[in-house]
């Protein structure tokens, strides 16, 4: 039995040991990509942002889905409270604006579902856009592009597809400045 | 004798189970037609509504089941009201406040008669499922008769605005047709009244 524990003991004390160089080499690994991420996580910085409207592109999107997916898009906005104006699509005062940033949004893919069909089914007539907003400089500059969907699959009306849309990019808004 | 007596008595019930099979077969039929005559006076009363007002449409009594979905500024989104057509605006007001766009700031105007479907909450949704045996969802099938009213304006900055009003089944056109008349800008032009007067 001694002589067991005896040739036993190295064995285990290597695989140990492999064990452990193997976890201080991967830890490098992992904490890098934070460092390296953190240079691009900076925030951008903006007083005023204009909100340009849905741009829906050859996407049949029907009108009062344009507007819906507009006035939601600007009310999440305010409400993110990260720009000291906020502003519409041809407000004026956007020329005298100092650090203006626009908003735009061009439709991706449009699913026109049927709440009806939800009802009934529960399964299908889910309603979905996918947008992509983009946040320019006044020059046109891209600062900052990402693709959202916004979707309706159970409850509601189709145009709860919009606000799904409005509440991700109140949380894009929220990461980016 | 035997044989006819049995034949007789073989008979008469017989006679019996044809006339039951025809009143039932005849209550049937009657149901049947009653459902469908209920059906079509229910989706034709507004058509009628509509085509029978020969007076002018501003002269009609406001409709308070009219929703703004959302866009006018002092309105909470899903309020209910009354929405008119006044010489110079367009005019919501619920209970508690009023909102109006000016016509000369409207910039177009849509009706939608195929997006019957787009609104409703989830209220009411989770009050069909609360109807048994499934009948809610047979209830969806018939609880869409409303019509959407899209404005697109403009503020005092020359900001753009979009402002959505659900209205009971016809009366968005109607709508629309009256500011047109007011000296509205809409892109596609309202239904000639004609055109709904053929309906039968």
């Amino acid at each position: 039995m001694k002589h067991r524990n005896q040739t036993a003991f190295p064995v285990v004390f290597a695989l140990v040991l492999a064990a452990g160089l193997l976890i201080a080499g991967s830890l490098p690994a992992r904490t890098s990509p934070p460092a390296q991420a953190a240079p691009a996580a900076a925030k951008l910085t903006a007083s005023a942002i204009q909100i340009e409207l849905l741009d829906p592109g050859d996407l049949p999107i029907p009108p009062e889905f344009r507007v819906a997916v507009y006035e939601n898009l600007v009310a999440q906005v305010e409400k993110a409270n990260k720009f000291q104006h906020v502003l519409r699509s041809g407000n004026r005062n956007a020329s005298s604006a100092a650090d203006l940033v626009i908003l735009k949004t061009i439709a991706q893919a449009y699913t026109k579902g049927s709440q009806k069909q939800r009802e009934v089914t529960t399964v299908s007539g889910a309603t979905s856009i996918k947008i992509k907003a983009q946040f320019t400089d006044r020059n046109g500059k891209v600062l900052l592009e990402k693709e959202l969907e916004g979707s309706v699959r159970f409850f509601g009306g189709n145009l709860n597809a919009t606000n799904d849309f409005a509440k991700k990019l109140f949380t894009l808004i929220g990461e980016t400045f | 004798m035997k044989i006819r007596n049995g034949q007789l008595k073989s008979r008469a019930p017989d006679h019996d189970g044809n006339a039951a099979r025809r009143f039932y077969r005849l209550a049937g039929w009657l149901g049947l037609a009653a459902t469908l005559i209920l059906i079509f006076t229910a989706s034709a009363v507004p058509a009628y509504g509509q085509t029978g007002a020969s007076t002018p449409p501003s002269q009609a009594p406001p409709d308070r089941n009219v929703q703004c979905v959302l866009g006018l500024p002092t309105m909470r989104h899903n309020t209910m009201g009354v929405l008119t057509v006044q010489p110079d605006a367009l005019q919501f007001a619920s209970e508690k406040a009023k909102a109006g766009i000016s016509i000369a700031s409207i910039l177009d105007l849509f009706t939608s008669n195929d997006s019957k479907q787009l609104f409703s909450g989830v209220g009411g949704t989770l009050a069909r499922t609360a109807v048994p045996y499934g009948g809610g969802r047979v209830l969806a099938l018939f609880s869409h008769a409303t019509e959407v009213l899209t404005v697109e304006y403009k503020d005092a900055d020359g900001g753009y605005h979009g402002a959505i009003f659900m209205l009971p089944k016809g009366q968005a056109s109607a709508i629309k047709a009256q500011l047109v008349a007011h000296g509205a800008h809409a892109s596609i032009p309202p239904e000639a009244p004609g055109t709904e007067e053929k309906k039968p």
